[in-house]
């Protein structure tokens, strides 16, 4: 397992030289942490685990990798269904309804205060 | 028409649904036996029919319930047409019509698939028309008629000149009992990528007229067939008998194929058979004395 | 004809999983496809952080009914490797033992439904039979056919022993006797191959890309598996991926098909030199600090992640299952596809949509 920690400004930046690395994109992970969601970008490379870690504040806008990695689209969409976080231009985007439906409670991962 | 004609077509009209829905539990059971499962009992088809009936009348739209009438009264026009050795030709149009209400019936929902079934069922009537069609020319070429009576009084069994007709209204037949590899409009179980195709948005009594209509197709078709040795006519059922056995087990041993294939062996493999045959018959003479 | 969207699910026959692709087709050519997911979402990530870590086997089994082993593995792995557990040899054997079992009742089962999408129903029904010897092995092995909890963190619950193995080795001869005959069918039969070959091509780049992991990358050319990685007894136990060139729904099949021969050697195997002593240790402590794992599942590889906080419950639990990985595949799969091929190349990724909602 190698963490890298990386800004958020870089975000696309880094997964870019990663998949031009032949690296494989495995899922994004979102941790409540309070005042921060800290965001991983798991991925596989030579048969080892490379997460790219990031930190944002809650308010805070993410810029989606599903330009580079269609396969991210769903994780994406998966981390703005239960935590609310903002992430744009996702290609394929739910609204936060992929997994919950119209009545379901909103962003149920958020830890309570 | 005199009395015993009468009699005769009460009788076909009676005794067709009977032996269809007998024929089919035979199909249940011996597809069961050949899956390695028990199956259920002869009289399942009756008892399915009869819970149908007993069904709450549901119909998403008035128009395919019209048409499914008219897919059955059709079908048992044709019954009795062959019942009373009519023309054979006038039959199969009659019949190729009830295929049509069927399709008609599921276009005039908009359910999506009840529409590409339509499609499908339009395809496969493309299909086994042309070779229903030069089968009774094939057999008018034989026998100088097109009308039932006079194939019923042809001395020598057709088979022996017409082999290779009947194994191409054998394709025929698969596809008018929508069996594997041809159950392409609507299979016979649901899982199909149409679910049941045209028979989608059918329900209750409606669905029960429609499975009645199978039985008395089945009947014609299978008499039909029967028509290739008519003398003694008990050797035309048998052939007729081990032809749908024949169909069951290529069910058993096929996955489904698409249209495309179909329409390519209808033309290609059915019409060619008949046309061969019919080449051989008429210009070398073979099988005009056996 | 005009544009006719067709809604395949979420309450498909050919599909029993709640899934909706709605397909927009242009006569029988399928030009745009949309999956909508989310019929079946139960939180089980969430109630993974109310439960105490222990509990949570069983709650992971429970993310899928048909490879409900290999999750319930994954998650005491996990725990295993925060809390630096050292698992007894003969619980690795065993554990490797059952994941086979598991992996060829999924494959089974995958074979069955792709014969009934097909409509080749006889070969549906030996498929099923043949698969009944496998869940009699588990449940006389672990006392269920289907949720087994025969895994545990530390260790296993059950043993292997004497009589018990020598039936256990009985079923299987004659489960391998029913597969020789199956296997050849799906391997060769002209209508089977007609529907397949060619059908859904998966390019190999592509399918790196999109991040697919499984049968389906393994049919489009990668040597790729988790059990590479050697966990549990893999690594001793030694063996070679499975992998096909073909790109398309025929080499999918293939590669399953003969990961089921694979998976009934390993099963083999295993059982054959399983170590003497004890199958479980005694779990002490709360986990903490941060951990990952892989393992291949039938469907492909199931990632889960996991942080513990020093107390029972743990800070977050992240599973991402196989089919959630393999969605994207079917949009690069489905487009030009004719409507006939929808139901096999859908099948083709052996989607588990219960998995991959949790």
């Amino acid at each position: 397992m190698r963490d890298i920690n990386i800004d958020k400004t870089e975000l696309g930046f880094r997964v870019k030289e990663l998949i031009d690395d032949k690296a494989r994109f495995i899922t994004a992970t979102c941790i409540d942490e309070g005042e921060f969601f800290e965001v991983i970008y798991h991925f596989e490379k030579d048969s080892e685990l490379v997460n790219l870690r990031t930190r944002i504040n809650k308010e805070e806008e993410l810029t989606s990798i599903s330009s580079i990695i269609l396969g991210a689209a769903l994780s994406e969409n998966e981390m703005k269904d239960f935590f609310g976080i903002k992430i744009k231009d996702i290609a394929i985007d739910f609204k936060g309804r992929m997994l919950l439906s119209e009545e379901s409670p909103v962003t149920p991962l958020l830890k309570l205060k | 028409m005199n009395g015993s004609d009468i009699l005769m077509a009460l009788a076909a009209l009676a005794l067709a649904p009977l032996i269809g829905g007998i024929l089919r539990g035979l199909d249940r059971i011996l597809t069961a036996r050949m899956q390695g499962r028990i199956g259920p009992p002869l009289w399942q088809p009756f008892y399915d029919f009869i819970k149908l009936c007993a069904k709450s009348k549901k119909a998403s739209h008035r128009g395919p319930v019209v048409w499914a009438w008219a897919y059955l009264v059709l079908t048992v026009t044709a019954w009795l047409l062959f019942v009373l050795r009519q023309d054979l030709l006038i039959l199969l149009f009659i019949l190729a019509f009830a295929g049509a209400s069927l399709a008609l019936g599921a276009f005039s929902v908009r359910s999506p698939y009840a529409h590409f079934g339509a499609y499908r069922e339009l395809l496969q009537m493309l299909a086994y028309e042309p070779i229903l069609l030069l089968a009774a020319v094939a057999i008018f070429l034989k026998t100088g008629s097109f009308m039932v009576g006079d194939v019923l009084g042809f001395e020598q069994p057709l088979l022996i000149s017409l082999p290779l007709t009947l194994v191409a209204v054998l394709i025929a037949l698969g596809i008018k009992m929508r069996k594997s590899p041809f159950d392409i409009a609507a299979s016979e179980h649901a899982h199909q990528e149409l679910v049941r195709g045209v028979y989608t948005e059918y329900s209750g009594p409606t669905l029960a007229l429609i499975e009645l209509t199978h039985w008395y197709e089945l009947v014609l078709v299978l008499g039909i067939i029967s028509l290739f040795w008519v003398i003694p006519l008990w050797v035309g059922i048998i052939i007729a008998l081990s032809c749908y056995f024949l169909e069951i087990l290529i069910d058993n041993i096929t996955a489904r194929l698409r249209w495309s294939w179909m329409l390519t062996v209808g033309w290609s493999l059915g019409v060619g058979l008949i046309l061969l045959n019919i080449v051989i018959v008429e210009f070398f003479g073979l099988g005009l004395r056996l | 004809m005009p544009r006719i969207t067709f809604p395949f699910g979420p309450q498909h026959p050919v599909l029993p999983e709640a899934i909706q692709l709605q397909l927009t087709c242009e006569d029988e050519k399928v030009v745009e496809v949309t999956p909508v997911i989310g019929y079946m979402h139960r939180g089980i990530e969430k109630a993974a952080e109310g439960n105490p870590f222990v509990n949570n086997v069983f709650l992971c089994e429970r993310v899928c009914g048909i490879c409900s082993f290999m999750h319930a593995l994954t998650y005491c792995q996990l725990i295993e490797g925060l809390m630096n557990i050292n698992v007894p040899p003969r619980a690795k054997y065993l554990r490797v033992f059952w994941s086979e079992l598991s992996r060829i009742h999924s494959h089974m089962l995958w074979i069955g439904l792709l014969a009934d999408a097909l409509g080749f129903e006889s070969l549906f029904m030996q498929c099923w039979r043949a698969r009944e010897v496998i869940l009699d092995v588990l449940e006389m092995t672990t006392g269920q056919r289907v949720i087994q909890s025969s895994c545990v963190i530390g260790g296993v619950r059950r043993n292997i022993d004497g009589e018990l193995a020598k039936t256990v080795f009985n079923l299987l001869d004659e489960f391998k006797k029913q597969w020789d005959a199956i296997s050849p069918v799906v391997q060769k039969d002209y209508t089977i191959r007609a529907r397949t070959e060619g059908k859904g091509i998966l390019p190999k780049e592509q399918a790196w890309e999109l991040g697919i992991v499984g049968p389906t990358l393994r049919a489009s050319g990668w040597a790729h598996d988790c059990r590479l990685l050697g966990y549990a007894a893999y690594g001793e136990l030694g063996f070679q991926p499975v992998v096909e060139e073909g790109c398309d729904s025929y080499a999918r099949t293939l590669v399953r098909v003969r990961e089921v021969d694979q998976s009934l050697e390993l099963a083999y195997k295993a059982l054959n030199n399983l170590p003497e002593g004890e199958i479980a240790v005694k779990v002490k402590g709360f986990p903490e600090g941060e951990a990952a794992v892989c393992v291949e599942q039938p469907r492909g590889e199931l990632f889960e992640y996991a942080r513990g906080n020093g107390t029972p419950h743990l800070e977050r639990l992240k599973i991402r299952t196989p089919t959630f990985a393999n969605i994207p595949a079917l949009l690069v799969m489905l487009p030009g596809s004719e409507l006939a091929d929808v139901p096999v190349i859908t099948l083709s990724i052996d989607p588990c949509i219960a998995c991959t909602e949790r």
